[in-house]
C-alpha cells in the first residue's frame, strides 16, 4: 500500500523520514499531519519516532537504517541520541557515525541485507555499517551518481532506481541487491527517488506530487498491493522488468 | 635545370616533383632510442586491446554476467560476480569511474605491483585484507591523478618515454628529408627541409605529414589554384592587422595594391588601430577592469571605447570578408583570449571557435602592421632548409627532448601517507604484515583523534593483533585522550605498568594533567588491579580529594588576596609616613634585607628539593606550585 | 588514456520508465520522467507571454504607432507590420527562442491581427519544448499626436506673441528667415499673423520660453510674461496654465534716422544726436555719418529710455552723386567722404524755383567714401525738405542739421531690367503647409496670408526685403537662400555681353566695366586684381560691383548643392572676383 504525503507543503517527504521494517523516524513539524499519516499506517506495528538529528528536520537524510540497526550521523546531539535508544526497539543497534560524508541517508541505501554506499565513503564507515546494519557493503553508483541513496529506495522485496539508470546497469545492481529493481520516478517525474519516497516491505509513503503510474509502479515493484489487484499490476510489473529488461 | 633550388626562396605549396617524390619525414621517434620505439610500439598494440576487449565485453554482457564500472569483465556465476564487486580493482574502478578512467585487469595488476613496490612488498592483489587494499586504492588513485600516464616502477624511464611521445611530431617545423641526394636539383646530402607543422591537419603519422603536403602542391589548374587561399589574422594593443593571401603566386601582370609584397597575391588586407592599452603601463582596459575595479578616469573611457569599436570594426570586417575566410585552407590567428572574441563567438561570425583550420602563429609575431603579416606570411609558406649531419641532429633532437617540461611536475614523495618512511627500512613484509601496519596506523589514528565510537568495533575486531598493549596506552595519553584512556584502562583493562618498548610507562607520557588524573582516578578507584606504584601512578586521586584540592586552592587564593590588600594599604600608609619621617627607609629596608637573607637558602633547598618533584609535571602544575611559593613568601614577608 | 577510450555498451544505455502521467512505456533520455505528451500538457512555454495585444493605429494618417513613440506607415501583412506587433511582446520574448512567426489573415475590417508565433524554450535540463500560438492584436483606432496638432488648432498652451510697432514688416521677413535657418519653429503648432506682428503657438510652455530664448539672442527685444488660469484642481493643488509671452520688437530698423535726445546721445560716448541705425542684431548699432562715430544699444538701454526713429527707409530719396572725395577717417569699411549729390528726381527743379539759394546741388559729408564714385545712384534722407513732428529733432541747432543724409547706394538701373531671381526664399508657412485657407495663399510667407489690407505693403516690403538681400552680403550670409525651379538661361558668355551693355550706360556700370577689362587683361595672373581688393577702399567697390552679379554671387556662394559643372560653366571667370570678394569684405570687418 502506497500511501501519498507531504511534510508542510514539501513533497520530498524521503527527507524529513526514515521507514525501516523496525521503526519508523520522522521530523518534528509544526503540526502532526505528517506524523498522523505514518500512524495512520503503521500505528501499533512498529514503533515511530519523532526526532531531530543533529537539531535538524532532514532526518531521513541524515540517518541511514534497516530493522538490524541505525545509523546517525556525528551532529547528533547525545539527547537525540538517548531519545532514539529510548523510543527504538532495544533490537535496533544505534550507533554513531563519524564520517566526512555525514548525511548518511544520502550516502547509504540499503535493505535488510545489502547496501550500497558511496564510493569515498570512510573505510572504518564501511566497516560499521556492515556491523550495525548486518548487511553486505557495495560501493556503487547509481546512473552515475554517487548519491546511492538519494537516488534509489530499497526494500526487501525491490527497488526503485534513477530513471536514467541503464539496463546492464540495472541488471548488474539487482544482481547485487539480489531483488528486482526497476527504474522510475517518483513526485511526478522527479528523478530523486530517495527524497520522494520512504518504503519498508510492506507499505510505502511517497510525496503528495506522485501520479497514480507513479503510485502503481511503486506499488508492483515492492509487491505493495493485496491479492486482489495483483494481476494488473503485475503485468505492469512485467512489462517493465522483463519486457523492456 | 642545373640551378639549385635552394638558393632561392621555395615556396611550401609548389615544392618541385622530384623533390616532392623524394622526401620522407624526419621524425625523433625515427632517430630515437629502441626504448622510445618501443614505448610507442606500446601505446597503439594496448589500444587495440582495449578495443578488442571492448568488443568482447560488448558481447558478453549480452549473454552473461558483468560489470558495469570495470571494462572487460565477465563472470560464469553471481557469485563470481559479487566477489568482484568487493574486489580492489572493482573499488578502485568505481572511483575512477568518476573521473572517467576505468582500468582494465592487466592494467590494475600493474598498478598494484607498482605500489607494492613502492611500499616494498611483492604482494599480489588477492590479499583478503580489505583494509590493507583500501588504502591501496587511495594511494594508487592518488598517483593516478599525480601522474597518470607513468605505469611502471621506474618513473624516470616512463618520463623520458613520454617526453620522446610528446617531442614526437610535435614540433614546430617539420622536417623532412631527401631520401637520396638529388643531383639534379643540386640538393646536396645532408639537407633538411623544414616546413611549419601549423601549415598540416594534426597528424599522428609521419606518413600523413607527407602524403599532405603532396595533397597541398598547386595542382597547376588555374582555376582551382586560384580559389586556395590562407587567412592571416593578428591583433594586439589596439592593433588588427588582417589579410588574405592567396596561395597561388601572383602574376606579373596582376595587379598589386599592397606595397612590398613581392609576389604575394594578397586578397584582402587591412590594419587599423584604436586606443585600448594603457600607456606605460600596458595591459587592456577591460583586464584592468576585472583585475581591478573599473577605473573612471577619462582615459579609461576612451580605452574602453577604443576595445569596443576595435571589437566591433574587426567583427564588421570579418563579415565582410566571410567569403573569403570560409574559402581558406587555414587560418592564422595572433589574439589574446579577450581578443579572440574579435574573431568567433557573436552572430554571423564566420569563424567557429573549434574550427579545425584556426592555427596559432608558431613563432613570435611582432606589433600587426601589414609588413608583419607579410614577414609572417613568408615564414610560414618558405620551406626551410638546413645542412645538419645526422649526428648534429639527434644532438638537436635530444635538446629538444631534455627541453620539454614534464607533463606534471610531481612532488611524490610527500604526497604518499605519512607511515611509508617506517616502512621503507623492513626489505619485505607478508601481505599479512602489511595488513597490521595498517591497520595498526588507523587505529592510532583513531586514538591520537579521540575517535571512541570507531575505535569500540575496530579494537574489538583485532585486540588480539597488538602485543605491546602498553604502547596504545601510551599513545593515548600522549595524545592527552581522556576518554579513550579512560576506556581502555576501565573496560578493557590494558595494564599501565607495562613499560612501552621504548622503556617508558604509560603515565610517563602523558602530555596533560586531565590524562594524568584519568591514571589517578583509575587508581584510586580500583587499587587493587595493579601496583599503581609501579606505572608511576603517583597516587589515587578520588573525587573528594579532587574537590577539597579545588576548595583548599580557591581559600588560599582568597587569602592571598586579602593579604595583598592589606599590603598595598601597608605600603601607601608608609608611604605617606615617608614624606612626613625622614629616617623610615633605613627601617623599611631592615626588613626587606632580613627577609631576601631568610629566602636565600629556603629557596635554594626547595629548589633542589622541587626540582626532582617538580621533574614530570606540566607547565600547568609547576605555574601553580610556583604561584604558591610566592604567595607563602609574601606571607613571610608579611610576618 | 586507454581508459578513457572505453565507452559503455551503447545498447545497455537504453533504459525505460513509465511517464509518470500516463503510464506509456518512454525513454528515460528527458529529465522530465513524462512522456513528451504529458510534458507539453504540464509545462506551457507561452506562459507569461501575453496572447492578446492591442496596436495603435492614426486613422488621420493610416500609420502604426511603433513602440515607444514613433509612428509608421506600413503595408498589412508586411515586415514590419510583423515586428511591431512582435514589440508588442517583446519583453517576454526575451526569455524564449522565437522559431517562427506568420500572420494569420483576417478581414481587414475586423481591426483584429493575427499572428501564429513559434517559439521554444528549455524546460529541463536537455529538453527543449517547442509550442505555437497565436497572438491576436486588436486594432484600436486614434489620432497620432501630429494628426491631433492638425485636428484641434488651439491646443496651446503657450504662444509667443511678436510684435514691432512698425509701418513695414520688413523685420517679421528677416525674423522668419532667421527662425527657418535655425529651425527654432520646430516646435511651433501654429504661426498667425496679428496687427504689427505674429502669433506664435506651442503645446508646452518650454518650447515657447526657448522660442523667446531664440528671438532674444537675434533681435533687442522686450519680453512681458503672463498668464491665464484655465482650470485648477484643489484636491491635488494642480492647476492648469495658458502662458502668453509678449515679446514687443524694438521699433527701430536697419537705415532708420534716429534723433536722439540730447542727454542720450551724450551718455552715449557723446555721439551727435542725429544717427542712422546702421544694423539691427541683437543691439542696434546707431553711426553718426559726419563723423564715423558708433555706439551699439543694447535692448535693456533701449527700453529704458527709448526712442523712436524720426524717418524710416520709406522716405528714403534717391540722389545722384556729383562728386566725392574722401576726407580721410576710415572706419571699418566707412570711408569718410564730401559728396556732392542733387536729386534724381525732377523735384530739383522745384528746389531751384524756390529761391533758396541751392541749385539742387546738395553737399554733404557721407560715411560712404567708399563705394560712392560719381555717377552713382545713392539714397538718402533729404531733411530740408521735410517737416519732422519730433522734440529731440526740434531742439537741434536748425544750422547744424545737414541737408542730406545719404544712407545707402541703390542700383536703380539694376533693378530696371526686369530679371527673374534665380533664388528665393523658403517660408514657414509653406514649410509647415498649413496654408490653404480657401486657397488664399498671396501673402508672402507668415505674412500677408491673411491677406485684406495689409497685403499690398506686404507685398512690397518683400520686394525691399529682396533687394536688401541681394545688396547686403552680410544679410545673406546669416539666412539661407535657395535656387529656384528656373535657372537663369543665359550662358556665361551671354552674361558679360549683357553687364557689358549695362555697364556703358550707367556709371557704376563703367567702374565694372572698367574692371572687368582689366580683368579680362591679366586673367591668368589675378595678381593685379588681388591689389586691387586688398585695400578696404577697393574692396567696397567689389561689393558694389558685387551687386551688379548679384544673383550669381548668390548662387554661388548660398547653393551649395548646385550642379557642380553648371556653376564651373557659369562663373569661370568670376572665380577670382569673386574670391577677392570674399576675401575684402572680410578683412575690412576685422580691420
Amino acid at each position: 500500500m502506497a500511501v501519498r504525503a507531504q511534510f508542510e507543503n514539501s513533497t520530498d517527504i524521503g527527507v524529513f523520514s526514515k521507514l525501516t521494517n523496525a521503526y519508523c523516524l520522522t521530523a518534528l513539524a509544526s503540526s502532526t499531519n505528517f506524523y498522523s499519516v505514518f500512524e495512520a499506517e503503521l500505528d501499533g506495528v512498529i514503533p515511530i519516532v519523532h526526532t531531530t538529528i543533529g537539531g535538524t528536520r532532514i532526518v531521513g537524510r541524515l540517518t541511514a537504517g534497516n530493522r538490524h540497526g541505525l545509523l546517525v550521523p556525528s551532529s547528533t546531539t547525545d539527547q537525540e541520541l538517548q531519545h532514539l535508544r529510548n523510543a527504538l526497539p532495544p533490537a535496533v543497534a544505534i550507533q554513531r557515525v563519524e564520517e566526512r560524508l555525514s548525511a548518511l541517508g544520502n550516502v547509504i541505501a540499503c535493505n535488510d541485507y545489502v547496501a550500497l554506499v558511496h564510493p569515498d565513503i570512510d573505510r572504518e564507515t564501511e566497516e560499521i555499517i556492515a556491523d550495525t546494519l548486518k548487511v553486505e557493503v557495495f560501493r556503487q553508483t547509481v546512473a552515475s551518481n554517487v548519491l546511492v541513496g538519494s537516488y534509489c529506495a530499497l526494500s526487501n522485496q525491490g527497488g526503485l532506481v534513477h530513471p536514467k539508470t541503464s539496463r546492464s546497469e540495472l541488471d548488474e545492481l539487482s544482481s547485487l541487491l539480489q531483488v528486482p529493481l526497476v527504474a522510475g520516478t517518483v513526485n511526478r517525474g522527479s528523478e530523486v527517488i530517495g527524497a520522494g519516497l520512504v518504503v519498508n516491505d510492506w507499505c510505502a509513503f511517497t510525496g503528495l506530487d506522485t501520479t497514480a503510474t507513479e503510485v502503481s509502479v511503486i506499488e508492483a515493484t515492492f509487491h505493495l498491493q493485496g491479492q486482489t489487484s495483483a494481476a494488473v499490476i503485475t503485468e505492469m510489473r512485467d512489462s517493465l522488468i522483463d519486457n523492456y529488461a | 635545370m642545373t640551378t639549385s633550388i635552394l638558393n632561392r626562396a621555395i615556396s611550401v605549396y609548389s615544392l618541385p616533383a622530384e623533390l616532392l617524390s623524394n622526401l620522407s619525414v624526419r621524425s625523433i621517434e625515427a632517430q630515437s632510442s629502441s626504448t622510445a620505439t618501443n614505448a610507442n610500439d606500446d601505446e597503439p598494440s594496448s589500444n587495440s586491446k582495449t578495443k578488442n576487449g571492448q568488443t568482447h565485453t560488448l558481447n558478453a554482457s549480452s549473454t552473461s554476467l558483468g560489470c558495469q564500472t570495470c571494462p572487460n569483465a565477465s563472470f560464469e556465476t553471481v557469485e563470481e560476480q559479487r566477489n568482484h564487486f568487493k574486489s580492489d580493482w572493482h573499488r578502485y574502478n568505481a572511483k575512477a569511474k568518476l573521473t572517467g578512467r576505468t582500468v582494465t585487469q592487466e592494467e590494475w595488476d600493474n598498478m598494484v605491483e607498482g605500489v607494492s613496490s613502492i611500499s616494498g612488498s611483492a604482494s599480489s592483489s588477492s590479499s583478503g585484507d580489505s583494509s590493507h587494499s583500501q588504502s591501496k586504492i587511495s594511494r594508487l588513485l592518488n598517483r593516478q591523478k599525480l601522474n597518470p600516464t607513468s605505469d611502471g616502477d621506474s618513473d624516470e624511464a616512463a618520463e623520458l618515454a613520454d617526453r620522446q611521445r610528446r617531442a614526437h611530431l610535435r614540433t614546430a617545423v617539420i622536417w623532412f628529408t631527401p631520401t637520396s641526394p638529388l643531383p639534379s636539383l643540386s640538393v646536396p646530402k645532408d639537407t633538411q627541409f623544414g616546413i611549419h607543422r601549423a601549415l598540416f591537419p594534426p597528424f599522428e603519422t609521419a606518413g600523413d605529414y607527407l602524403e599532405e603536403l603532396r595533397r597541398m602542391q598547386l595542382t597547376g589548374d588555374e582555376e582551382e589554384d586560384q580559389e586556395r587561399r590562407i587567412t592571416l589574422l593578428m591583433v594586439a594593443g589596439g592593433h588588427f592587422a588582417g589579410m588574405v593571401v592567396g596561395i597561388k603566386p601572383r602574376g606579373k601582370t596582376e595587379r598589386q595594391d599592397v606595397k612590398g609584397a613581392g609576389d604575394v597575391r594578397v586578397l584582402q588586407h587591412k590594419t587599423f588601430h584604436r586606443y585600448t592599452t594603457r600607456k606605460k603601463q600596458g595591459g587592456s582596459q577591460a583586464l584592468n577592469d576585472n583585475a581591478k575595479s573599473k577605473a573612471v578616469s577619462a582615459g579609461a573611457m576612451l580605452r574602453r571605447y577604443g576595445e569596443q569599436a576595435l571589437q566591433e570594426e574587426i567583427r564588421a570586417l570579418m563579415i565582410e570578408w566571410a567569403e573569403d575566410i570560409n574559402a581558406s585552407e587555414r587560418i592564422f590567428i595572433r589574439a589574446s583570449t579577450h581578443g579572440k572574441k574579435s574573431f568567433w563567438g557573436y552572430e554571423d561570425a564566420p569563424i567557429d571557435k573549434g574550427d579545425e583550420r584556426i592555427r596559432s602563429f608558431p613563432f613570435a609575431t611582432r606589433r600587426p602592421t601589414l609588413q608583419e603579416l607579410l614577414r609572417c606570411w613568408q615564414e610560414l609558406t618558405r620551406v626551410k632548409v638546413s645542412h645538419l649531419s645526422e649526428d648534429a641532429l639527434q644532438a638537436l633532437d635530444e635538446a629538444y627532448i631534455a627541453s620539454l617540461q614534464p607533463k606534471n611536475k610531481v612532488i611524490k614523495p610527500t604526497a604518499t601517507p605519512a607511515p611509508q618512511p617506517t616502512a621503507t627500512p623492513v626489505p619485505r613484509l607478508s601481505p599479512e604484515e602489511e595488513a597490521r601496519l595498517d591497520r595498526r596506523r588507523r587505529l592510532e589514528e583513531m586514538i591520537r583523534k579521540g575517535r571512541l565510537d570507531a575505535l569500540k568495533p575496530f579494537w574489538a575486531k583485532y585486540k588480539s593483533e597488538y602485543s605491546s598493549l602498553s604502547e596504545i596506552l601510551g599513545l593515548a595519553s600522549a595524545a592527552g585522550q581522556e576518554d579513550v584512556l579512560r576506556w581502555l584502562l576501565e573496560e578493557e583493562r590494558l595494564d599501565p605498568t607495562l613499560p612501552t618498548p621504548e622503556g617508558k610507562f604509560a603515565y610517563d607520557l602523558c602530555s596533560t594533567k586531565g590524562v594524568r588524573n584519568v591514571f589517578r582516578r583509575v587508581a584510586h578507584t580500583y587499587p587493587d588491579w595493579y601496583d599503581w606504584k609501579a606505572a608511576r601512578v603517583p597516587s589515587g586521586l578520588s573525587e573528594e580529594m579532587e574537590q577539597e584540592q579545588e576548595k583548599k586552592k580557591a581559600e588560599r587564593r582568597k587569602g592571598l588576596r586579602e593579604k595583598l590588600k592589606e599590603r598595598e594599604k601597608a605600603r601607601a600608609e608608609d608611604e605617606q609616613k615617608e614624606e612626613k619621617v625622614s629616617q623610615t627607609p633605613p627601617q623599611l629596608q631592615v626588613p626587606a634585607a632580613a627577609m631576601t637573607g631568610l629566602k636565600g637558602p629556603q629557596k635554594l633547598g626547595g629548589r633542589i628539593g622541587g626540582e626532582g618533584g617538580l621533574a614530570g609535571l606540566s607547565p600547568e602544575m609547576r605555574q601553580q606550585i610556583e604561584r604558591e611559593r610566592r604567595a607563602r613568601a609574601a606571607e613571610a614577608r608579611l610576618k | 588514456m586507454v581508459a578513457m577510450e572505453y565507452e559503455p555498451d551503447a545498447q545497455g544505455q537504453e533504459s525505460y520508465i513509465l511517464c509518470a502521467d500516463c503510464g506509456t512505456v518512454i525513454s528515460s533520455a528527458n529529465g522530465a520522467g513524462l512522456c513528451v505528451g504529458c510534458l507539453r500538457n504540464t509545462v506551457d512555454i507561452t506562459e507569461g507571454i501575453p496572447k492578446e495585444a492591442a496596436l495603435n493605429f492614426c486613422r488621420g494618417c493610416e500609420r502604426f504607432l511603433s513602440p515607444p513613440n514613433s509612428w509608421v506607415t506600413v503595408q498589412p501583412e508586411s515586415r514590419e507590420l510583423l515586428a511591431i506587433c512582435l514589440k508588442k511582446i517583446a519583453r517576454p520574448l526575451m526569455k524564449v527562442r522565437l522559431i517562427d512567426a506568420s500572420f494569420i489573415w483576417t478581414e481587414p475590417h475586423s481591426r483584429r491581427i493575427k499572428i501564429k508565433i513559434t517559439i521554444q524554450k528549455e524546460v529541463l535540463a536537455n529538453t527543449v519544448l517547442q509550442q505555437t500560438f497565436e497572438l491576436l492584436l486588436v486594432v484600436h483606432t486614434g489620432q497620432c499626436p501630429a494628426c491631433t496638432r492638425l485636428a484641434a488648432k488651439n491646443t496651446w498652451k503657450a504662444s509667443v506673441q511678436v510684435r514691432q510697432k512698425v509701418t513695414h514688416k520688413r523685420t517679421f521677413l528677416w525674423l522668419e528667415q532667421l527662425i527657418l535657418k535655425h529651425n527654432a519653429h520646430k516646435d511651433t503648432i501654429s504661426i498667425t499673423e496679428k496687427r504689427d506682428g505674429l502669433d506664435f503657438f506651442y503645446t508646452e510652455r518650454n518650447m515657447a520660453i526657448k522660442m523667446v530664448e531664440f528671438l532674444t539672442g537675434v533681435v533687442p527685444i522686450r519680453i512681458k510674461a503672463s498668464e491665464q488660469l484655465i482650470s485648477s484642481d484643489t484636491h491635488s493643488n494642480t492647476s492648469n496654465y495658458k502662458f502668453t509671452y509678449s515679446v514687443e520688437i524694438v521699433p527701430v530698423c536697419k537705415d532708420d534716422l534716429v534723433c536722439l535726445p540730447k542727454t542720450q546721445a551724450k551718455s552715449w560716448g557723446n555721439i551727435s544726436q542725429l544717427t542712422i541705425c546702421s544694423r539691427v542684431g541683437n543691439t542696434i548699432h546707431l553711426l553718426d555719418p559726419m563723423t564715423l562715430q558708433q555706439t551699439d544699444v543694447t535692448a535693456p538701454v533701449y527700453w529704458r529710455n527709448p526712442f523712436e526713429s524720426l524717418t524710416t527707409v520709406a522716405d528714403l530719396v534717391e540722389f545722384i552723386v556729383l562728386d566725392v572725395e574722401p576726407s580721410g577717417p576710415v572706419r571699418g569699411k566707412y570711408v569718410l567722404a564730401d559728396a556732392q549729390v542733387t536729386r534724381a528726381s525732377s523735384s530739383g527743379n522745384n528746389t531751384d524755383d524756390d529761391g533758396m539759394g541751392d541749385d539742387g546741388i546738395y553737399h554733404t559729408r557721407t560715411h560712404l567714401g567708399g563705394i560712392l564714385q560719381p555717377g552713382d545712384t545713392v539714397l538718402g534722407y533729404h531733411l530740408t525738405n521735410t517737416n519732422f513732428n519730433h522734440n529731440a529733432f526740434e531742439a537741434l541747432d536748425q544750422g547744424r542739421i545737414p541737408d542730406v543724409i545719404l544712407v545707402k547706394k541703390t542700383y536703380p538701373n539694376r533693378r530696371r531690367k526686369s530679371r527673374p531671381r534665380n533664388w528665393k526664399l523658403k517660408s514657414i508657412a509653406k514649410e509647415a503647409e498649413d496654408v490653404q485657407e480657401g486657397g488664399n495663399t498671396v501673402g508672402r510667407g507668415a505674412l500677408g496670408r491673411r491677406g485684406g489690407v495689409d497685403q499690398k505693403n506686404v507685398e512690397r516690403d518683400y520686394e525691399l526685403f529682396l533687394r536688401d538681400l541681394e545688396e547686403d552680403k552680410e544679410m545673406r550670409a546669416a539666412i539661407n537662400l535657395y535656387k529656384a525651379e528656373h535657372p537663369p538661361a543665359p550662358g556665361a558668355a551671354d552674361e558679360d555681353v549683357g553687364m557689358g551693355g549695362e555697364s556703358k550706360k550707367s556709371g557704376s556700370g563703367l567702374k565694372g566695366g572698367k574692371r572687368r577689362n582689366g580683368k579680362q587683361a591679366s586673367a591668368a595672373a589675378g595678381m593685379d586684381v588681388d591689389e586691387d581688393m586688398v585695400p578696404a577702399q577697393p574692396s567696397q567697390e567689389a561689393e558694389g560691383m558685387e551687386a551688379d552679379d548679384e544673383e550669381d554671387d548668390d548662387e554661388e556662394e548660398d547653393f551649395p548643392e548646385i550642379d557642380m559643372d553648371e556653376l564651373l560653366e557659369q562663373f569661370d571667370e568670376m572665380d577670382m572676383e569673386d574670391e577677392g570678394v570674399a576675401a575684402g569684405p572680410e578683412g575690412s570687418q576685422v580691420a
